[in-house]
């Protein structure tokens, strides 16, 4: 029996691989933590699945609901047990999610996009102006203007945004890339070189272009050989990453800067959104990766 | 220069409010520097190159963050340390999770608080005796988690706690139950009217265990610290806690378990029982205690006999709960395992994340094999001289500080056994592997989930070498656990491990496998 006070959901989309995990016969989800906008369970080999409200984007291991009342206020405690019966999700007896008629995303890309020089120069200009009005500090927007702008006016920056400047130098834009230095550097629920990383690490991987490739390949071979000391919900993130699946706005974002369309602005501003400074970190990965392409081609590479 | 760092366990905060608190903390006169970050491996070295590393911040796991301040003097670290902590109190409170009065004294928790009368102290070493004297003199039982108090400190926390009538548990205290209800490193086990009182870890959650697997249950258990039936504490809280438990109205049965004490400190608990008017069963591990005429007391010697006694002394019929009558299935696989090996593979290692199951493992296979060697062995000929480089039969138990100093302990994060389960591998003398697995709160969420890969691995090694390699394993924990005890006993079945219903007998299979 139900208690009355259970809340009923309607599941907007699900991911393919949330679906699939939905299907299996002893679901083992555990309650991992709980924010505003999201709850994230996780399973027996510790991967992370997440609960989203409308108002978050399609992404990997991620089911949306047609709600946009805070997780923190439905009382949901880590114990509470988590049971998947006739295409509904319970938690516990505080809320059930009918998992029927929604759509399915497949997060996985199975497209690469060619290099559009022309186009990518010009939305990258119209970019920075946009990262230096509303990008947020704390992790890589410093970086990011000293490298990127002539905006020299940096807002005292502390030591972890200075040290991230310095080992993006040194670890990525160079020949011999050391992710492993930046991997978990920073702070937040995603230290901002996993972030970033995940938006240089996509932007090779989706580029259709002889050097780009190069980068992802010898990137996704260094990330499958090493252990991420990162966060949970950073870990996983970069594990999805290693399957080519990604969420949506970023996806939209690396695609869209290769479009004469000026989709490229909108898709910009629902990347920055993504965390506090996780967006702005996220972006200034996918730019240095395409500044990087640029920059090879320029020189004949 | 003052710097020093606090570590908040599992705290995420997003990078705003984190670096508005770094400012916070900058903004502070006479403060040099703050990091405020998560204790990934990259942001631990970060503060090692700025030399604002510490113990603490080594020992810091991925998802705790770290609040590092570099202040003049220890004054303004303070006023640092206060701004950080009110921005990070106020972020708690609206995270709309079960709310909690923050307090950061045991004197103004008490103002929240009145009806307390226990508290569990868990700072370092060095901070830690004055909190207990505090708390014990403001009339409140203490669970001291901390370590590193010296003896003389304990003693006379214990000597506070005896005048008073009060619990003092610890130094280094890290599983009570109290009341049915389990503190820090604890498993889930039926309520009943057992209680016992050991050195506390991992001898206390077996008993536990075990009592709940024989049909028994369990009031209190309590932790009196390693130390407390040496000569320097002379049992002071061992005797404390049964003086406790006679009046305490649900125990019936007390169990007492620890090594074996100093003769001068035996007597005087032996003759407290005298005093009670409850019947105790005794575990003194390694001691081969024989029952006298007393009916008031029964000796055992292992960890299993003491759960069993327990029940049976609590009037439960344990038979319908015995787990070494013949299992035939049982004898099959070891008959298999044995035919698995070849005749180079003559030894086995023991990687234990409980101390105490290491001991008993030590003590039961010492009469069962030649030349056992082990970390934790007190007898001269069998002390192992370096955890890194050994030979044939060998004990580790990988809790010890030698192998945590800086990383966290294998019951918690178990990357550091699952190294050397392959390091194990690759010896091709080595034919069994004895592992433990607790179960319970504190522990790993899924400890045998995650030493599957490395099993799996850790076989692959010795099968290009053309060997087999025999797994045996215990599962400390209970059905009420929440990592799921079916499936984590599951998730072992599954690579091949044979799986045993006790320490004891896990100690045993290894012998017969090799025998």
């Amino acid at each position: 029996m139900l208690k009355n006070n259970i809340k009923v959901e309607n599941a907007l989309s699900i991911s393919l691989d949330f679906e699939q995990k939905l299907q299996e016969k002893d679901l083992d989800f555990k309650i991992h933590s709980i924010y505003n906008k999201v709850l994230n369970l996780y399973d027996n080999q510790n991967n992370i699945y997440t609960i989203a409200l409308k108002s978050i984007d399609n992404a990997p291991h991620t089911l949306r609901i047609n709600s946009d009342q805070s997780f923190q206020e439905l009382d949901i405690d880590k114990s509470d047990q988590i049971y998947f019966n006739n295409k509904q999700l319970f938690i516990s007896n505080k809320l059930m999610i009918k998992v029927k008629d929604c759509k399915i995303f497949d997060s996985q890309i199975k497209s690469r996009i060619r290099l559009n020089k022309e186009v990518l120069i010009q939305n990258l200009k119209e970019c920075f102006v946009i990262i230096n009005n509303k990008g947020k500090f704390g992790g890589a927007k410093y970086f990011y203007q000293k490298r990127f702008t002539e905006n020299n006016e940096y807002d005292n920056p502390g030591i972890i945004e200075k040290e991230f400047a310095e080992r993006i130098e040194k670890y990525i834009l160079v020949e011999e890339k050391e992710i492993e230095k930046i991997i978990g550097f920073g702070m937040g629920l995603t230290p901002t070189g996993d972030d970033f990383l995940l938006g240089y690490f996509m932007t090779a991987a989706l580029i259709e272009d002889k050097y780009s490739q190069k980068v992802f390949k010898d990137l996704k071979s260094k990330l499958e050989k090493i252990y991420f000391s990162t966060t949970d919900l950073s870990r996983e993130m970069l594990l999805r990453a290693l399957e080519l699946k990604l969420r949506e706005n970023i996806r939209n974002l690396i695609f869209s800067l290769n479009k004469s369309s000026k989709q490229s602005k909108f898709h910009l501003k629902e990347v920055l959104e993504i965390g506090s400074s996780s967006g702005t970190d996220i972006t200034v990965g996918i730019l240095t990766a395409y500044q990087e392409i640029l920059s090879k081609h320029e020189n004949g590479g | 220069m003052y710097s020093k760092t606090l570590i908040k366990k599992d705290s995420y905060y997003d990078s705003v409010t984190l670096m508005s608190l770094s400012n916070k903390i900058l903004n502070v006169d006479g403060v040099e520097d703050g990091v405020v970050s998560m204790g990934t491996a990259m942001n631990k070295d970060l503060l090692n190159n700025i030399n604002m590393a510490t113990e603490e911040s080594k020992a810091a796991g991925e998802n705790d963050l770290i609040i590092a301040i570099k202040a003049e003097n220890e004054e303004k670290y303070k006023i640092a340390l206060e701004k950080a902590e009110e921005l990070l109190d106020n972020k708690e409170n609206t995270k709309g999770e079960k709310k909690l009065v923050k307090a950061k004294t045991i004197n103004s928790a008490l103002k929240d608080f009145s009806e307390a009368n226990f508290v569990v102290i868990s700072v370092p070493g060095q901070y830690a005796v004055r909190e207990a004297k505090i708390a014990l003199n403001k009339g409140l039982h203490v669970m001291l988690f901390s370590d590193n108090v010296n003896v003389e400190a304990e003693n006379e926390l214990k000597e506070i706690a005896s005048e008073k009538g009060l619990l003092m548990m610890g130094p280094d205290c890290g599983t009570a139950t109290i009341n049915n209800k389990g503190i820090c490193f604890a498993n889930k086990v039926r309520e009943g009217n057992i209680s016992l009182v050991a050195a506390s870890g991992t001898g206390l959650q077996e008993v536990m265990v075990l009592i709940d697997k024989y049909g028994g249950g369990v009031a209190q258990a309590i932790g009196t610290g390693g130390r407390d039936l040496k000569k320097e504490i002379g049992g002071k809280m061992m005797i404390q806690s049964i003086k406790a438990l006679a009046e305490d109205p649900t125990t019936e049965v007390i169990t007492l378990i620890s090594k074996p004490p100093a003769k001068e400190v035996e007597t005087k608990i032996l003759k407290e029982i005298e005093k009670i008017d409850k019947k105790v069963v005794i575990c003194f591990l390694e001691s081969e205690r024989e029952n006298n005429d007393n009916n008031k007391i029964e000796f055992t010697n292992t960890l299993r006999d003491a759960a069993l006694k327990s029940v049976e002394t609590a009037g439960i019929d344990s038979e319908a709960f015995n787990d070494f009558r013949e299992d035939e299935e049982l004898k099959s696989k070891i008959k298999e395992a044995q035919a698995l090996l070849n005749k180079e593979q003559k030894y086995f290692r023991g990687l234990f994340g409980g101390g105490t199951l290491c001991a008993e493992a030590l003590y039961i296979l010492r009469n069962k094999v030649k030349n056992i060697k082990s970390n934790i062995a007190k007898k001269e000929e069998e002390k192992l001289e370096d955890i890194n480089n050994y030979q044939g039969n060998v004990l580790l138990d990988m809790g010890e500080d030698e192998f945590t100093v800086g990383k966290p302990h294998p019951m918690i994060e178990p990357s550091l056994r699952n190294q050397r389960i392959l390091k194990e591998a690759e010896d091709p003398e080595v034919g069994v592997i004895l592992l433990d697995f607790e179960l319970g709160f504190g522990s790993h969420s899924n400890p045998a989930g995650a030493a599957v890969s490395t099993i799996k691995e850790a076989k692959k090694i010795a099968a290009e070498d053309n060997r087999e390699l025999v797994f045996v394993a215990y599962i400390c924990g209970t059905k009420s656990d929440y990592q799921n005890y079916d499936q984590q006993k599951q998730k072992l079945k599954e690579v091949g491990v044979i799986l045993a219903e006790n320490n004891v007998q896990a100690a045993q299979m290894t012998a017969e496998v090799l025998n």
